[in-house]
């Protein structure tokens, strides 16, 4: 066994030049088990198969970056909280919905988690403005991007988006989901705000990508702190739409939401634009 | 899109007004008249918020959020049972409020003594201490120390259990985990229609702290909109465990918050709970998640990033072979992945996530030969990269068929056993055009154990010999 593991091992790196992996049901099938294991033939106690499970993706970490440095990549199947040391990114089964998993998010920001989309913008918005991958799974994952031209050129933008304000995805300190700001009318308002360092930037797309204009109140003090603030709204494409300074603790901002589309606001402290 | 809750509790706010708190007043353990009772309960503040500890039973008998009441009074279990099976008697379960506990209380602190444990059939050779101390910032830290002096080891612990939260808001009140929720008020407003251990009708629900698409995290938050309160773990380590909500029937008023373990305390040995903190807060779960962030932010780092992880929109998830496909007809084959990849790179994702290029659940590990040879699967990846694009394969590892294990293992070693002494087992197998696509029932080649990492033929296999291999010429 040994052997053809060991096998296996050399065919990832030099057989197959591959630079990570992904485990599938590494990371979630401990409840699968109810994380306990009474195998009287290990050593763990009967509560330690998870600790069993974390040593085993720790070591498998110090593998691959001790090969391929930063570009390692070692992904697994949703996460939990120690995990987040490790995981470069997820390959799960998680949705998007109403956004469950935002509380996860919030108290790990910088988490990266993939959730699959079969290429609804709608979904692509709302997966995208708050803040996680996007797992591509066209047509069950059967399908080519090439006989998606327009998705293709949606992706385009937002990637071009992203670009843009790659701080406050990835690289974010705080995660507020829909804190410290109100929407008018609320039904169907997605509006996540993401802070990073004395900025933040408040995304807001439509829960079923209806167009629709919306009245919108952000709390700049409790966002950024005290201090004048302004913001600068931005359409997907980059293109501004316009800006709002107050020093009252408050902006208010009337929106236009273009059907299947979203809309930033790019808050900063006044006088650091 | 969520209620607001007022903006005068703001993350920035919340933190000036526990200064206010914490400067002005030192918080000291007092004692002060319990409601509806002739003895004490010692009463702890911690900013705006208060907490009574009840001195005959060691049960909290109240909790308050800056003036809002979230529970009220002592009653039901706590603060801590435990399960000290007896040889006539297995489920038997030490209820600690039927102690009653010396109490200590100096300083922002309580602490509770249980010298021997009241069981069903008297005292016990168990002890126990649990410390309730102010955290001066809003929130109270819980620890729970159980010595076993009995000749039985204690399977389960269950600390803290804090009895008698009652309603905040709405029946939309809500148990929120780090992925999912739970509304108690709904899900147990009537008994179900099955009776089966209704007789009692004590409904429960417990979640896994590990459960990654459920949970992942040791936290769990009891909110309204207005108000609620945050019980959390302060543990970086993973032990299993469950969080619990409980009522003491269906359409009552109030229900349990709680947490247990499986430490299997051995006779002679003691077990030391993790910290707990518990955050009374106004507003909804979201001022309970940023108080356990931060604990997260100092407990935990995270995975580093890089500059073109930062910017890339995530990855196409590509399935390569279907379990029982017709395999002379493969539509997507290796050599097809870099045109794959560059119409992914030029849409913005820089991952590709290969489902169906392993022999699934079997070992040892090979590409499925359909689909092209080790050296087309190479070349496929190495222009994938060229493209600016990785090729990452999803191989199983924890699920494994026990027929393909090698020769002269120990087969009985490998794999996870319930108490039983069972292996568990799992079939992943579909295909589209089956009823059902999932689990396909009468085909067994992807029928697996759940292996587990505690093996040491497991571990030596697997995992140590990707380590070995990271060394120079190992």
């Amino acid at each position: 066994m040994a052997r053809s593991l060991l096998r296996f091992a050399k065919k990832m790196v030099e057989t197959w030049g591959l630079s990570g992996v992904m485990f599938d049901q590494a990371t979630i099938t401990v409840h699968k088990t109810s994380g306990l294991c009474f195998n009287p033939r290990h050593s763990h106690r009967p509560d330690g198969q998870w600790q069993s499970l974390t040593d085993a993706l720790i070591g498998t970490k110090e593998y691959l970056r001790g090969r391929f440095g930063d570009e390692a990549i070692l992904a697994d199947e949703s996460l939990w909280d120690l995990a987040t040391e490790w995981t470069d990114y997820t390959s799960d089964w998680a949705t998007i919905g109403d956004e469950h998993l935002a509380p996860f998010h919030m108290a790990f920001p910088r988490a990266r988690q993939s959730i699959k989309c079969m290429g609804q913008k709608a979904m692509l918005n709302r997966i995208f403005t708050s803040g996680y991958w996007i797992e591509l799974y066209l047509e069950e994952g059967a399908a080519r991007l090439r006989d998606y031209p327009d998705l293709t050129a949606y992706l385009q933008s937002l990637a071009e988006f992203k670009k843009r304000f790659a701080r406050f995805f990835n690289r974010r300190d705080t995660y507020l989901h829909d804190m410290y700001v109100e929407a008018r009318p609320a039904e169907g308002a997605w509006v996540r705000i993401h802070r990073s360092g004395n900025e933040a930037l408040v995304l807001v797309t439509q829960r079923d990508g209806r167009a629709t204009k919306l009245d919108l109140t952000l709390d700049t003090r409790a966002i950024l702190g005290t201090g004048p603030h302004r913001v600068v709204i931005y359409s997907r494409t980059l293109e501004e739409r316009g800006s709002r300074s107050d020093d009252s603790g408050k902006i208010i901002a009337q929106i236009d939401v273009p059907a299947e589309d979203f809309v930033a606001l790019h808050l900063t402290p006044a006088a650091s634009r | 899109m969520r209620k607001t809750v007022p903006w005068t509790a703001t993350v920035l706010g919340f933190a000036h007004l526990f200064c206010v708190g914490g400067h002005g007043q030192t918080p000291s353990a007092r004692p002060v008249p319990a409601p509806g009772r002739d003895s004490k309960a010692i009463e702890l503040a911690s900013g705006p918020n208060l907490l009574q500890v009840d001195r005959e039973t060691g049960r909290i008998a109240l909790i308050s959020a800056d003036g809002r009441t979230l529970l009220g009074e002592a009653r039901g279990r706590g603060p801590f049972r435990l399960h000290l099976p007896l040889p006539d008697f297995e489920a038997h379960i030490i209820e600690a409020h039927l102690t009653r506990p010396t109490v200590e209380a100096s300083g922002s602190t309580v602490r509770l003594n249980y010298a021997h444990l009241l069981g069903k059939r008297g005292p016990t050779d168990v002890g126990a201490e649990v410390t309730i101390r102010s955290t001066q910032d809003g929130g109270f830290e819980l620890n729970c120390r159980i010595h076993n002096d009995t000749q039985t080891t204690i399977p389960q612990i269950f600390f803290p259990w804090i009895s008698g939260f009652g309603k905040i808001d709405s029946d939309a009140d809500q148990v929120t985990f780090g992925h999912s929720a739970f509304k108690p008020w709904q899900a147990w407003r009537t008994p179900p229609d099955h009776l089966f251990m209704q007789y009692r009708g004590q409904p429960s629900f417990e979640m896994l702290a590990g459960d990654g698409y459920k949970a992942g995290i040791k936290w769990m938050d009891w909110s309204g909109v207005a108000a609620g309160a945050s019980l959390f773990a302060k543990q970086r380590e993973p032990v299993t465990q469950f969080m619990l909500a409980s009522a003491d029937g269906y359409g009552r008023d109030t229900i349990d918050l709680a947490w247990y373990f499986y430490p299997f305390v051995v006779p002679g040995s003691s077990w030391q709970s993790p910290t707990f903190v518990l955050y009374p807060h106004r507003g909804d779960w979201h001022y309970g998640i940023l108080k356990f962030k931060e604990f997260a932010d100092r407990a935990f780092t995270p995975s580093p990033s890089t500059p073109v992880r930062d910017e890339n929109l995530g990855q196409q998830c590509v399935w390569l072979g279907w379990a029982y496909q017709d395999w002379r007809d493969t539509p997507t084959k290796f050599k097809d992945l870099p045109a794959i990849a560059a119409e992914a790179r030029r849409a913005g994702i820089r991952e590709l996530s290969l489902l169906g290029t392993f022999n699934y659940f079997r070992l040892p590990h090979t590409i499925l030969s359909p689909l092209g040879s080790d050296e087309d699967f190479k070349k496929a990846v190495e222009e994938c990269r060229a493209a600016g694009v990785n090729a990452v394969p999803i191989i199983s590892c924890r699920l494994i068929n026990p027929e393909t294990l090698p020769a002269r293992s120990d087969s009985a070693e490998w794999f996870v056993e319930n108490i039983a002494g069972q292996t568990l087992a799992d079939n992943w197998s579909y295909h589209p055009d089956m009823i059902p696509r999932l689990p396909i029932r009468q085909i067994g080649s992807y029928a697996a154990y759940y292996a587990c990492e505690g093996s040491m033929q497991w571990r030596a296999a697997y995992f140590d010999l990707l380590k070995k291999w990271s060394r120079p010429g190992g």
